[in-house]
């Protein structure tokens, strides 16, 4: 009898554990890792232009830095005003549908597209791209991976919270671990204004 | 079935599992993340740098602009202005001028309610110029044109200019510059026969003498004296020069002075006759300007009345220094004496000029090397027409109005503020003037009691001419243009002037809008051929065209070093100035000693500009000794603070003749014990929550004094200092 | 990567700052342009100076003479930058530290307010926001961009206008040059002054002008309580005996000794 409960106390104790476990280890994961991001913490975007670097570089044959190069002051451009979009696009260069609508609602009333920046840094960071790619001379694909060969714009994923995007951005950690490997500087104002 | 145990066991679990999972990290970060509580930041673009010239004060420092995207977000110092090598604190507080949305008048402005209410009413330009034209129309019509009254207060000699013709087109001579030197105009004119431009070469002096005048805050032009200071102090132990200041209170000219004579208040003229006494009758004066009768007669009447022996009590300096100093000046090769006390925005006496420039004409020391320079503006010369009167003292003129002795109809205030300078008699002068038009770009104090205010642009946002700096040696021309473009509903005050002369049919006034006649100018020096454009102390030859010259005058300036000729027509030592003011050499005032045994007077701070509101940079900067809460200290020795049984920091009564104020006592070794100093710059009802109603209006109380020779300003006044 | 990399940058950087108390005039056009370049608030009332907020500050010291015999200077005191900071070794969240280039920098999001390093630091160079921080209306347009404002309740300090080096620095890379020129990186407060009496420049470069006028003036060069240890990296001039010691609370002798030491 006395044997008999304690087997059963034993089975039915681990299996509440378990269960307690792989629920809470799944809901974990499922809403709060950013791979599946789903509500309520994460939310998704669709770039406003389905922009294609493929079609760009590939087939246009552009080089990154026709568009995203370093300033003569050192600054780096970013992502391209409308004036350059409109050097090549005032007329459709292509027959897609997405060019025609992109020239009609940003080119032609010369309005900024508000792209979505996957690698958007909080207020207080400075970023050098200067230093990154003349002293480090890193590639871009170093941070930003293959964003460059992409034909469809990546789903911005943000947090609702922080408001933050999750998959692109490389997080301060990130950023000193590869400072630390690279025995670059790490102080605070190397990277913070 | 969920017994106790299983259920804990599974809240075990569950939070074992959740601890393998992202979740609280990510809700620890992301609750980070969240909970800072960031702050407005600015917004990026694209850096662009371009030039302007400061119009906060007549100094005329040349500026570099910082601009992001269309934002404006800093200024330095133009490397190739002549003029100034950094910039002074109010330069440096122009973008919080320019975006002080408090302070800035977003459109014309008409009164609804009663005067000096607040109500307004926002009225589109063409109404407000339709409004304007008609009343000027009107008193035109009936041929009472002397009714209008202009108060200019413009830093550009081109805008003053073109307000000048417009009253002479208009039929007018009520033409008043609230910052003119009406003393010294006179006694100018009357010693050399000459009206123009006077100049100080302080870069080749070596001897300075200055009576009062705070060289460092905001006399004559601060940025270049600053840069100056430099230069004559450029190694500490060995100066290129001896700064003597005098003045009751150590300001910090007389601080950073070579030597600080601390004298009575309004006696710099007997302190000047004091000194040239040693000189005549040691008789080391330079024969260049004596030997005539009016130098005899100049001579008798000093070395009779002004023993420094019988001056030791008046002026409170004593006998050895007046020898000593005397014989400095006299012995230095280039010396100096300056006059214009404080900022010099209030007019010196007439005597008292002359008693100073005595000084400069007994060594010889005009229009030559490191001496006083007179000489024509370029302005004047290429524009003869707007030169021609002498300036009169408006405070008085003001007060006749006040007293009904003047007919004023229409009063037109440009970028000036009249009703802070002079607080009472302007206030009683509105009761006689049915409108008052006010031009400026900030809610100021005049702009508070006016019928119609129309906003001007800033100095960054609008084309300007810059000419001669204030005491600067030899004439300057220089343009303005705008680095930004304006967010609020403003008007060039001059394309207003020449659009409503237009309409009024005016003669001589053939512009159609400001910036002709800013090329117009350019094309008349041009074609001059004078002078030269100075890039940092290089002079370059000027350009082949004008258009190229104006093009050119955006980012350096036109300059002609060579304009003072060494010959002046003649100097009178003693014309009829001098046998007036010699009567009774000191400022009158009003009181008895016995109820008011204190003097009071102004103290200036460079960080306090006075017509111009202070911007809030400045007023957090000031220290807590001149501003206190909402309460104004006033500087005494302390001793004057203990015999009227006050202690350092305590508030007291302060009295004089014309009333009374709360004040706090801010005890100090660095003032002449009886007197008491009253900052200027504070008490303003205008502008915004960071400077109305802090402090008092030290003008409220201060005397406006009158020498002998008729010329009034703000002196000194008695006072008292009671414990409450 | 490693050594071949970082020989592309000249390391051999430290910055210093030489205030000439002879030259300054107390103008205060320095701490506006600091106030306008690094984004600080104002508040309506600032007359309680231990609750203004400025990273830089003027003070007014007098030889404690009666008058007439009074003498005044006027002594421009940003953060100090010691090599070492007290400040830093204080702060329990690692908020601050001091570079490589002698500047003790600061994470101000990351700062959570406990003041240790305001007490720490014998200068008072650190300041505490005590509200949230509030401008002029209208005049958030004038931000300068490359300075982040800070929250209420973070520490912060002069930086010797840091971003100012970032720039400089992208410039001299983009330029290909390995390191920087003098003047080329300077502070707003040393741009502003209208008599030049604050220099600034890498103390390491023998020909900088900071290198070059602390050889000069040796003799009248002191730093502000220099007998702490702290080492800090701005400099002072004056050539009066009787500055020194009303600014650095040094005894008399004490005051010889340095003398001597010097000359």
């Amino acid at each position: 009898m006395a044997e008999h409960n304690a087997s059963q106390t034993k089975k039915g104790g681990w299996g509440s554990f378990l269960l307690g476990f792989a629920f809470m280890f799944a809901v974990g994961w499922f809403f709060f890792g950013n791979h599946f991001a789903v509500p309520p913490l994460y939310g998704k975007k669709i770039q406003p232009v389905a922009f294609s670097h493929k079609v760009h570089v590939e087939d246009a044959g552009m080089a990154c830095k026709d568009c995203h190069y370093l300033k003569a002051n050192g600054r780096w451009s970013g992502i391209p005003k409308i004036d350059k979009c409109a050097e090549c696009h005032q007329e459709p260069q292509g027959e897609t549908k997405e060019e025609a609508n992109f020239i009609k609602n940003y080119v032609k009333p010369h309005k900024e597209v508000p792209w979505l920046v996957y690698s958007r840094q909080p207020k207080n960071v400075f970023f050098s791209h200067a230093a990154h790619l003349k002293i480090a001379r890193f590639n871009c694909k170093v941070c930003h991976g293959k964003m460059g060969y992409n034909d469809t714009p990546p789903v911005y994923v943000y947090s609702r919270l922080s408001k933050y995007p999750q998959h692109t951005v490389i997080v301060m950690e990130a950023c000193m671990d590869c400072h630390k490997k690279y025995d670059a500087p790490n102080y605070c104002f190397t990277c913070h204004k | 079935m969920l017994t106790r145990r299983g259920f804990l066991q599974f809240v075990v679990g569950g939070a074992l599992g959740a601890v393998f999972s992202p979740l609280p990290w990510r809700i620890a970060d992301e609750l980070v993340l969240f909970s800072q509580r960031w702050t407005p930041q600015g917004a990026p673009g694209d850096e662009s740098w371009c030039y302007s010239i400061c119009q906060l004060c007549p100094g005329g420092c040349g500026l570099k602009v910082r601009k992001i995207s269309e934002r404006v977000v800093q200024v330095e110092a133009n490397p190739l202005s002549p003029i100034n090598r950094g910039v002074c604190p109010l330069g440096a507080a122009s973008v919080q001028y320019l975006y002080g949305d408090k302070r800035r008048i977003k459109k014309p402005l008409k009164r609804t309610g009663k005067r000096g209410e607040g109500k307004w009413q926002e009225i589109e330009w063409a109404e407000a110029l339709n409004l304007l034209t008609s009343k000027l129309n009107d008193l035109k019509g009936s041929g009472a044109t002397e009714g209008l009254l202009c108060i200019d207060g413009s830093v550009s000699k081109v805008m003053s200019g073109l307000l000048k013709k417009f009253c002479y087109a208009y039929g007018t001579s009520n033409y008043f510059h609230v910052n003119a030197d009406v003393g010294a105009s006179i006694a100018i004119k009357e010693m050399q026969d000459f009206n123009g431009c006077v100049g100080f070469d302080l870069e080749n002096a070596d001897y300075v003498l200055s009576f009062g005048s705070q060289l460092l805050e905001g006399w004559g032009a601060p940025g270049n004296l600053q840069a100056l200071y430099n230069y004559w102090f450029e190694n500490p132990l060995k100066p290129k020069v001896k700064v003597v200041q005098i003045e009751p209170r150590m300001s910090d000219t007389a601080a950073k002075a070579s030597e600080w004579l601390p004298n009575l208040p309004g006696t710099e003229a007997l302190v000047a006759l004091g000194l040239a006494w040693v000189i005549l009758k040691e008789g080391k004066y330079n024969p260049r300007f004596t030997g005539d009768a009016d130098f005899e007669r100049f001579k008798r009447a000093v070395l009779e009345g002004f023993n420094p022996d019988k001056l030791e009590e008046k002026t409170g300096l004593c006998k050895d220094d007046f020898i000593r100093v005397a014989r400095e000046f006299c012995n230095a090769k280039h010396p100096i004496a300056v006059w214009g006390r404080g900022k010099g925005f209030n007019s010196t006496g007439a005597f008292e000029v002359l008693a100073i420039h005595s000084l400069n004409a007994l060594v010889g020391n005009i229009n030559r090397k490191g001496g006083t320079a007179f000489f024509k503006d370029v302005v004047d010369e290429v524009w003869p027409e707007i030169s021609t009167r002498q300036p009169r003292d408006l405070g008085k003129f003001i007060e006749s109005v006040g007293a009904k002795k003047v007919y004023a109809e229409i009063a037109l205030v440009c970028e000036a503020n009249p009703a802070y300078k002079y607080p009472v008699s302007f206030g009683n002068a509105l009761q006689n003037v049915p409108f008052v038009v006010t031009f400026t770009p900030f809610m100021n104090d005049t702009a508070l009691v006016s019928d119609l205010v129309l906003p001007t642009p800033f100095y960054m946002e609008k084309w300007e001419a810059i000419t001669t700096p204030r005491g600067f040696s030899y004439p300057v021309f220089g343009l303005s243009c705008p680095v930004c473009k304006s967010s609020y509903g403003v008007k060039h005050p001059g394309d207003v002037v020449l659009a409503v002369s237009k309409t009024l049919g005016l003669k001589g006034l053939p512009w159609d809008n400001y910036r002709n006649l800013l090329q117009y100018l350019v094309e008349k020096i041009w074609s001059k051929g004078k002078g030269c454009l100075l890039k940092g102390n290089k002079k370059v030859a000027l350009p082949s065209s004008p258009r190229q010259m104006w093009s050119e005058l955006t980012t350096c300036v036109w300059a002609n070093p060579e304009a003072v000729s060494g010959g002046i027509k003649k100097f009178d030592f003693a014309p009829s100035v001098f046998a007036e003011g010699i009567k009774r050499p000191v400022w009158s005032v009003e009181g008895k000693s016995e109820d008011y045994p204190f003097t009071l007077i102004p103290c200036e701070y460079l960080i306090l500009p006075q017509d111009l509101g202070a911007a809030p940079f400045l007023v957090k900067q000031l220290p807590d000794t001149v501003l206190k809460g909402s309460d104004l200290c006033v500087e005494v020795h302390p001793e004057t603070a203990s015999q009227c049984g006050v202690k350092n920091g305590e508030l007291a009564l302060l009295q004089t003749p014309l009333g009374q104020a709360r004040v706090r006592v801010f005890c100090n070794e660095c003032i002449r014990p009886g007197i008491i100093g009253i900052p200027v710059g504070l008490g303003h009802k205008g502008y915004d929550e960071y400077l109305a109603g802090k402090g008092i209006n030290a003008y409220t109380i201060l005397g406006y004094n009158e020498e002998a020779t008729g010329v009034a300003s703000y002196v000194m006044n008695k006072a008292n200092l009671v414990k409450i | 990567m490693g050594h071949e990399e970082k020989e592309n940058w000249s390391h051999a950087e430290k910055y210093v700052m030489v205030i000439d108390i002879d030259k300054c005039t107390g103008c205060g056009a320095c701490v506006v342009a600091c106030s306008q370049e690094n984004n600080i608030p104002v508040r309506t009332d600032e007359t309680d100076k231990y609750m203004s907020l400025n990273w830089l500050v003027i003070y007014r010291v007098t030889n404690a003479q009666p008058f007439p015999k009074t003498k005044v200077v006027y002594v421009p005191r940003p953060c100090m930058h010691c090599d070492d900071p007290i400040c830093v070794h204080v702060c329990p969240a690692s908020a601050t530290d001091k570079d490589a280039k002698g500047i003790v920098s600061q994470i101000y999001p990351r700062c959570f307010g406990c003041r240790y390093c305001m007490a720490a630091c014998p200068y008072h160079a650190r300041v505490f926001n005590w509200y949230d921080p509030v401008y002029p209306k209208g005049t958030e347009r004038g931000f300068n961009p490359d300075v982040s404002t800070r929250m209420r309740g973070v520490v912060e300090k002069c930086s010797f206008c840091n971003h100012r080096y970032q720039h400089a620095r992208d410039k001299a890379i983009a330029e290909g040059r390995v390191c920087l020129e003098d003047g080329e990186y300077i502070p707003a407060c040393a741009e502003a002054c209208p008599t030049k009496a604050i220099y600034f420049g890498n103390i390491k470069d023998p020909n900088s002008q900071v290198s070059r006028i602390l050889r000069e003036e040796r003799p009248h060069v002191f730093r502000l309580l220099e007998k702490y240890g702290s080492e800090p990296s701005v400099y002072y001039i004056s050539r009066q005996d009787w500055v020194r010691p009303r600014l650095d609370w040094v005894l008399e002798e004490e005051h010889k000794k340095y003398k001597n030491s010097m000359k």
